[in-house]
């Protein structure tokens, strides 16, 4: 997840440069401008007031529930922020070998099919999860009607669908079948 | 043989990549749309980098042959017009082309 985008930075690097320039001005007292006149300048009097008796509070080992809440919270969110930032992004793609990718939607449409060639199945979908070593772990759903021995079907749809994804030469490395027992009334294929 | 553009590049290796046994059509992409684009004109299936191609095929499906191998073979005969850059191959979707197309 990369949450600083370039926007986002050019936003920043503009503002450190008008930061910057008036740091310079400031500093060497160009054009007439002085580091005493700028809190005046500013009307930062106000605002330094609350943040020295903050400051304060902090020092003197009293802080008030809320400063000690909010720091936790702001603590929190930055660890958050920079674990987002730091990890690498998840694979939208299923890495097949080097330079070598498919699809998700492939994916799922061959694990369906596989699914829905087990002739108890009445609804079939599947999850793709794609994994930064290659391959990918694959979650499907089936529906059957009631009564169907369900243990058995869950068998016989692994079955199917790790033979398919070996036939077309897609790594799965964790294979989950999910069954259910549905009316086929309600079913929203045809029922065979 | 050696294209101009990467237009003409992408054109090239496009045609030479539906010539692969089990290349059912150039794919077109999931999210964004795999294309070299020129001045008024686009080629969809092939996208050419600064450093890397990246060939979208959708796959005939029954080919006999599996994903990787199909794709290996699209690789060697993109390689071949690639200009030293790297080939990556995304196979977008099968086709069901044979008797299971019910």
């Amino acid at each position: 997840m990369r949450l600083f985008n370039r926007i986002l930075v050019t936003l920043l690097l503009v503002a450190w440069l008008i930061i910057g320039i008036f740091g310079v001005l400031y500093a060497f007292r160009w054009l007439g401008y002085s580091i005493y006149d700028f809190p005046g300048q500013v009307r930062a009097s106000s605002f330094y007031r609350g943040t020295v008796a903050w400051v304060r509070s902090i020092d003197a080992g009293t802080p008030g529930p809320w400063t000690v809440i909010i720091c936790v919270a702001l603590i929190i969110l930055g660890l958050l922020l920079l674990y987002l930032e730091l990890w690498p992004r998840r694979p939208d793609r299923v890495r097949l070998g080097e330079g070598t990718w498919a699809t998700r939607r492939l994916v799922a449409a061959e694990a369906v099919s596989a699914a829905s060639e087990q002739p108890d199945v009445l609804v079939a979908s599947a999850r793709v999860k794609p994994l930064r070593r290659g391959g990918a772990k694959l979650g499907v759903s089936v529906s059957a009607r009631r009564g169907t021995d369900l243990a058995a079907l869950r068998q016989g749809v692994q079955e199917g669908v790790r033979d398919r994804m070996e036939a077309v030469g897609i790594p799965i490395s964790g294979l989950k079948v999910r069954t259910t027992q549905v009316d086929p009334r309600r079913a929203e294929v045809r029922v065979r | 043989m050696s294209a101009e553009s990467p237009l003409q590049l992408a054109r090239a290796i496009g045609e030479a990549v539906l010539g692969v046994p089990g290349v059912y059509s150039l794919g077109t992409g999931r999210y964004a749309e795999a294309a070299t684009y020129g001045p008024g004109e686009k080629f969809v299936g092939v996208v050419v980098g600064d450093d890397a191609i990246e060939v979208h095929v959708v796959a005939a499906y029954p080919s006999g042959t599996p994903i990787p191998e199909l794709a290996s073979r699209v690789r060697e005969r993109a390689t071949r017009l690639a200009r030293s850059k790297q080939v990556n191959v995304v196979v977008d979707d099968l086709m069901v082309t044979a008797d299971e197309a019910v």
